[in-house]
């Protein structure tokens, strides 16, 4: 057995902060919900057909999408038929649209056929990685990319397989949770991913405080030599992939680039047992767990959770009735977002719900000028200069910014706890990357203009070649020249031998006689 | 000393071939015109009174023309240009509106005769159709000159915020 210690530089130790954590085993005594709402990012440009209709009786794991190369179709959490399907948008962020599928659910739960597949590696990675697709499987660690998308890129591309067990947040124990339970079938699914990708090595990544869950995992795989256990120091964040192949490898990912690019291939726990339900029994990603984090007057722990199931079905379970004095945040407790919306569900994406009063979090903090202390810039576990930046932003200096690499920042909240002067580094920041993509677009936008006008000087440039030509045919006929141009320039463009250039001045005529019509007309 | 005489030979000979092919395939592109060229916004919408963007960068380097003639780059486009040339401009004469508004058009399709005059005068390219039948706008491609606005006969084009 192997095992080693890795640290990362900056963050935060929240070992020492004393809070009820969310113990490991699951509780599953959640009854089903009767309504489960479905949201399916829609886009003009990569159409996400539905498969299903209004009415229309659905078993669960049925797909409801079709998908596409990029986008994995999403499947019914449970048996019933389908009430409504209508467009959303969330009132907090309106230029997302999305699909809202209704689901009302007989209670029964019944499966589709399934079709489970024993002995994986009598079949072509290719079919395993098809299978993942339809499986509708996507970074369950909060990254929502699609993980056949991923296993395609790295076929003959990546080295190592790094699971990713560390969470990111705070008190969040789902990937913990899973660990403990299910330990045997994760094992499996690394097996599989490995197969497919050609993996020698699987190096899984826990926290170095977990020591029930070390010593389970390290009993398992003593004499087994693909796998490898590694330690990372107890400190937020650990869980961007980032950080994580920086503190392994000591080698940085480009803005841009992936990790995959470097010969890693990283996966979240969650996702790689997803991944071997998908294969070995044949089940598509219908249900994930979640963490509950509240003050000690709600609800606290791990739950199986259908994807899908409404905010507001919770808050009726666990008789929480008033909304007005409570915070609903998706996510952990920094880097979550919070919930105006109650129509909202879980997704597949999110690992965690939080739960607080309103009073804990309503101090009325002041936001002082920033005095330089420099304590942001020790803590960033990235190596950005927040303060930098701040200034930055403050004096709009956009191009500087960008220098400073603020699209590597990943929104991690370190900075702005430990700021003394209560900045809201991080918003600032998230408004900053806003402006900077805006300035992408714009000169994206630009460099196409310019390539199409090019493009479009030189085909003018073309017939006129051919044009001049005609000229010369024109000269020999007299008759024709008199009717169509004035002849006096005709004779000044044959005399000289720029023709070519002439034809330029041409050209502006008509545009400049365009502009001044175009004046005229504005007036 | 046959080495030496070797050598500077051919020393000479490279030296006079890379001349020629220095000579023969000189870059005609000025790199500060370029550069200009660069930072304006493409358009080719000509309200500076040029024909297109490349002579208006053309203009500001070979006949001092004003640099704050372009109305679509506003007075940001007046500072980065200024920077670049090392001009003093005073910052108060320059208002910097980080909100600008992106115009594209549309075809009124109903109302198009196909006379395909909208199409020669985009400078991008961005209208399709063929003469005698019906025109439309590839909204992606359009940079919102507005140049074709003026000469469509049944006025069938309008404007369209893009995004803001
Ligand atoms: S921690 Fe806050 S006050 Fe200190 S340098 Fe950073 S931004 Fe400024
Ligand atoms: S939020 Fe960004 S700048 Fe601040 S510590 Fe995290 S990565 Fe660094
Ligand atoms: S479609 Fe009209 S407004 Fe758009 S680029 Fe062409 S001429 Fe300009
Ligand atoms: S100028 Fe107007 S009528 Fe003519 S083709 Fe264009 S849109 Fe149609």
């Amino acid at each position: 057995m192997h095992k080693k210690k890795y640290n990362f530089k900056g963050g935060i130790d929240y070992s020492s902060l004393k809070k009820e954590q969310s113990n490991e085993t699951v509780k599953n005594f959640l009854s089903f919900p009767k309504k489960f709402i479905i949201f399916i990012k829609h886009s003009l440009l990569q159409k996400n057909q539905l498969r299903v209709r209004i009415n229309q009786k659905v078993l669960r794991g049925q797909p409801l999408s079709f998908g596409s190369e990029t986008i994995v179709p999403v499947h019914s959490p449970a048996s019933g038929y389908i009430k409504n399907i209508s467009f959303f948008s969330f009132s907090e962020n309106k230029s997302n649209e999305y699909i809202k599928i209704v689901i009302i659910s007989d209670g029964e739960d019944k499966w589709i056929k399934l079709h489970p597949i024993k002995n994986y590696k009598k079949h072509t990675p290719e079919k395993l990685i098809r299978i993942i697709h339809k499986s509708g499987i996507i970074g369950l660690g909060g990254g929502k990319f699609p993980s056949s998308q991923k296993l395609k890129l790295s076929i003959n591309k990546v080295h190592t397989l790094v699971i990713n067990a560390v969470e990111s947040e705070p008190f969040v124990t789902s990937d913990d949770c899973l660990f403990n339970n299910y330990l045997n079938e994760i094992l499996v699914g690394c097996k599989i991913i490995s197969w497919i990708s050609k993996i020698k090595l699987v190096l899984i990544v826990v926290q170095e405080n977990k020591t029930e869950i070390i010593s389970k995992i390290s009993s398992l795989i003593h004499n087994q030599l693909l796998f490898k256990l590694c330690l990372i120091s107890n400190k937020y964040p650990g869980g961007s992939s980032k950080i994580l192949i920086k503190a392994l490898t000591d080698k940085e990912i480009p803005y841009k680039k992936h990790a995959i690019d470097i010969g890693f291939l990283v996966f979240n726990v969650a996702t790689v047992y997803s991944i071997k339900r998908a294969v070995f029994n044949g089940e598509p990603l219908t249900e994930r767990i979640v963490t509950f984090l509240g003050d000690k007057n709600f609800f606290h722990g791990n739950f199986w959770v259908k994807i899908g199931t409404p905010i507001s079905y919770f808050l009726m379970h666990f008789k929480i009735q008033a909304y007005s004095d409570i915070n609903i945040y998706l996510g952990g407790m920094l880097m979550g977002n919070k919930v105006f919306d109650l129509n909202n569900s879980t997704l597949q994406g999110q690992n965690c719900i939080f739960i607080t009063s309103n009073k804990l979090i309503n101090k009325k903090y002041t936001e002082y000028a920033c005095i330089r202390c420099g304590f942001c810039s020790k803590a960033c576990p990235i190596n950005l200069l927040p303060q930098q930046l701040y200034w930055y932003i403050q004096s709009k200096e956009h191009d500087q910014t960008n220098k400073h690499h603020i699209l590597d920042c990943i929104e991690c909240k370190v900075c702005e706890q430990l700021c003394p002067s209560n900045i809201p580094l991080v918003k600032y920041f998230k408004y900053e990357k806003k402006i900077q993509h805006n300035i992408n677009i714009e000169n994206n936008r630009r460099n196409l203009s310019l390539v199409r006008f090019e493009k479009k000087q030189k085909r003018l440039f073309f017939n006129k070649k051919i044009f001049s030509k005609d000229d010369l045919f024109l000269k020999s006929n007299p008759i024709l020249r008199i009717n169509d141009f004035n002849s006096k320039k005709i004779e000044k463009t044959l005399n000289s031998f720029e023709i070519e250039e002439n034809k330029k001045n041409k050209r502006k005529e008509i545009i400049q006689q365009a502009i001044n019509r175009m004046k005229l007309k504005n007036k | 000393m046959l080495a030496i005489l070797f050598f500077g030979t051919l020393s000479f000979v490279l030296g006079v071939i890379l001349s020629y092919t220095a000579n023969k395939f000189r870059t005609e592109i000025d790199p500060i015109v370029e550069k200009i060229n660069r930072l304006l916004p493409q358009s080719q919408c000509g309200q500076c009174n040029y024909p297109g963007c490349y002579s208006y960068a053309k203009a500001i380097i070979k006949k001092n023309e004003k640099i704050n003639k372009c109305t679509p780059g506003g007075s940001e486009l007046e500072l980065k240009i200024s920077k670049l040339l090392n001009f003093k401009t005073s910052l108060k004469t320059t208002v910097i509106n980080e909100k600008k508004i992106f115009y594209t058009v549309w075809i009124d399709e109903k109302n198009c005769v196909g006379c395909s005059k909208c199409a020669s005068f985009c400078p991008v390219d961005a209208i399709v159709g063929t003469p005698g039948f019906v025109h439309t706008v590839l909204q992606k491609f359009c940079n919102g000159c507005n140049i074709c606005l003026s000469h469509c006969p049944t006025d069938c084009i309008k404007k369209k915020i893009f995004y803001e």
